[in-house]
């Protein structure tokens, strides 16, 4: 457990909701010669990590020779997490990874992975939320529905006035609570929290200023993969799952079709808060 | 357990990559087709499947968009909805490493798996190639491990043997419509976490000699 040495920091962790642009976002930071991204090496490699995403777990829960009390030394687990550690650490370049998952749990990681700089990538979650509700109730460990009972059961979110427990309204209520989660850990120093509407719009600026935080610089390179993502020929490509192609109007204003008044509203209703902390206006 | 076809590559010397670096390599046969889903599971199974249900060693079985599912004694199986003739994505450096063990061959270096795509490309560009042959230019149906620890300054490590320190990522060459139309290039070059099965990433075989 070499990460835990005091002092020592090195590397980078993007966090992020579903659909809201993190493949995007891993493959722009992948483009720089000198930075390597991994996708998602907690909830698409560890199971115990999807089961558990209620739980807290904090820095105090790591201590000399175990990760977490739950995770055996010698398991395999704690094997992949020495691994990343050591991975996140080493070198000249810069290294890292993007998680949709953890938002509970960024202390303990923050003690396991020690990164000197985080990106909370946020979209609005209006065009997350429509973005979700296209592809359904995606599957067995992406269920919205499953994750709003879940919370509801734990008091994580309170039920909000006119709720009648529809699927846009559980995603919404799911959001909510992890993007509070987020945005309260992203107050400290080492966060920076980016709008993916700003990435569209001002693509060299907010490149540079992510760039900047990894301790690199923005690359003539990287602008170009930027623009080659919103090829005209690629944009049939935006629904796919995990696909970094976008077209701009989509990203940005793609959700003004997809929902009535009272559906806005509602969620409006429900994220307002967070979406003016954010700086997402209301219409 | 069998792989499927392959072609020889010549003892010579080859240039390689931008700046041409002489590389002198001997006679190699190396598959014509990435490793399939079926071909994949049948090897980690003869090995024992895979040994952790919390996480995965030879090939991701917790993405669900990945064809590989373990059931709870270890064995693993094509997961419902997937195709096992497929070629196989998923592959950690370790599994990438067994399959070639298990079919009695080994992952290719850096440079032999760029000398294999450009003479695979001179024979589909050849005017009397077989039907069957013509898909040994199919490289870029996923990404490929090689053997090389990344050093991003020092392509071609495994063939110019030099000697590096030990780091926690191998060389992952070519692109992958998994991906994306943009990631499409053989001259692709990249370095990947050993322990991570991405769903772009697959292996072929090398061997020493024709395989019987």
């Amino acid at each position: 457990m070499d990460s835990s040495a005091p002092g020592k920091r090195n590397g980078f962790v993007i966090m992020a909701q579903h659909r809201s642009g993190s493949s995007f976002l891993h493959n722009l930071v992948k483009v720089h010669d000198e930075v390597h991204s991994i996708n998602e090496p907690f909830s698409q490699h560890i199971l115990s990590f999807r089961r558990n995403e209620i739980d807290r777990w904090t820095a105090g829960q790591v201590s000399d020779g175990r990760y977490h009390p739950t995770i055996q030394p010698g398991s395999i687990v704690h094997e992949r997490l020495a691994s990343l550690a050591r991975w996140v650490q080493a070198g000249h370049e810069t290294h890292g990874f993007k998680e949709t998952l953890l938002f509970r749990k960024l202390d303990w990681l923050d003690a396991v992975v020690r990164p000197r700089a985080y990106v909370y990538l946020v979209r609005d979650p209006r065009a997350t939320i429509a973005s979700l509700l296209k592809l359904g109730d995606v599957n067995a460990w992406w269920s919205y529905a499953a994750f709003a009972d879940r919370f509801i059961e734990a008091e994580l979110a309170p039920l909000p006035s006119g709720y009648t427990g529809s699927l846009l309204e559980k995603t919404a209520l799911v959001w909510n609570v992890r993007a509070q989660w987020l945005a309260d850990a992203a107050t400290e120093g080492r966060w920076i929290i980016v709008r993916l509407e700003d990435i569209m719009s001002s693509p060299d600026r907010e490149g540079e200023r992510i760039m900047t935080h990894l301790g690199r610089v923005w690359t003539p390179r990287q602008a170009k993969w930027v623009r080659s993502t919103w090829s005209s020929g690629l944009e049939q490509r935006r629904d796919d799952a995990f696909s970094y192609a976008r077209s701009q109007g989509e990203v940005v204003n793609g959700w003004k079709k997809a929902f009535d008044r009272r559906q806005v509203s509602f969620i409006e209703q429900l994220c307002g808060p967070l979406m003016q902390r954010l700086g997402y206006p209301i219409s | 357990m069998k792989d499927r076809l392959t072609f020889a590559v010549p003892a010579g010397t080859y240039s390689v990559g931008p700046e041409e670096t002489e590389i002198r390599l001997g006679r190699f046969y190396v598959s014509a087709a990435a490793a399939t889903v079926a071909e994949v599971i049948e090897c980690i199974n003869a090995r024992g499947g895979e040994p952790s249900p919390d996480s995965y060693s030879f090939v991701n079985f917790v993405n669900e968009h990945l064809p590989f599912f373990r059931k709870p004694d270890g064995t693993v199986t094509l997961r419902k909805g997937f195709s096992s003739s497929t070629p196989a994505a998923g592959l950690t450096f370790a599994g990438a490493m067994l399959y070639c063990e298990m079919v009695g061959g080994r992952l290719p270096t850096e440079a032999e798996w760029e000398v294999s795509i450009r003479i695979s490309q001179d024979i589909a560009a050849a005017d009397n190639v077989a039907d069957g042959q013509r898909r040994l230019v199919d490289w870029q149906d996923l990404r490929q491990w090689c053997s090389d620890i990344f050093h991003p300054d020092h392509p071609y490590a495994g063939s110019l043997d030099e000697s590096l320190p030990e780091t926690e990522m191998r060389v992952v060459r070519g692109g992958s419509y998994n991906r994306s139309e943009l990631d499409v290039s053989w001259y692709r070059r990249s370095g990947k976490w050993m322990w991570h099965g991405g769903d772009a990433t697959g292996v072929r075989v090398v061997y020493e000699r024709e395989p019987k």
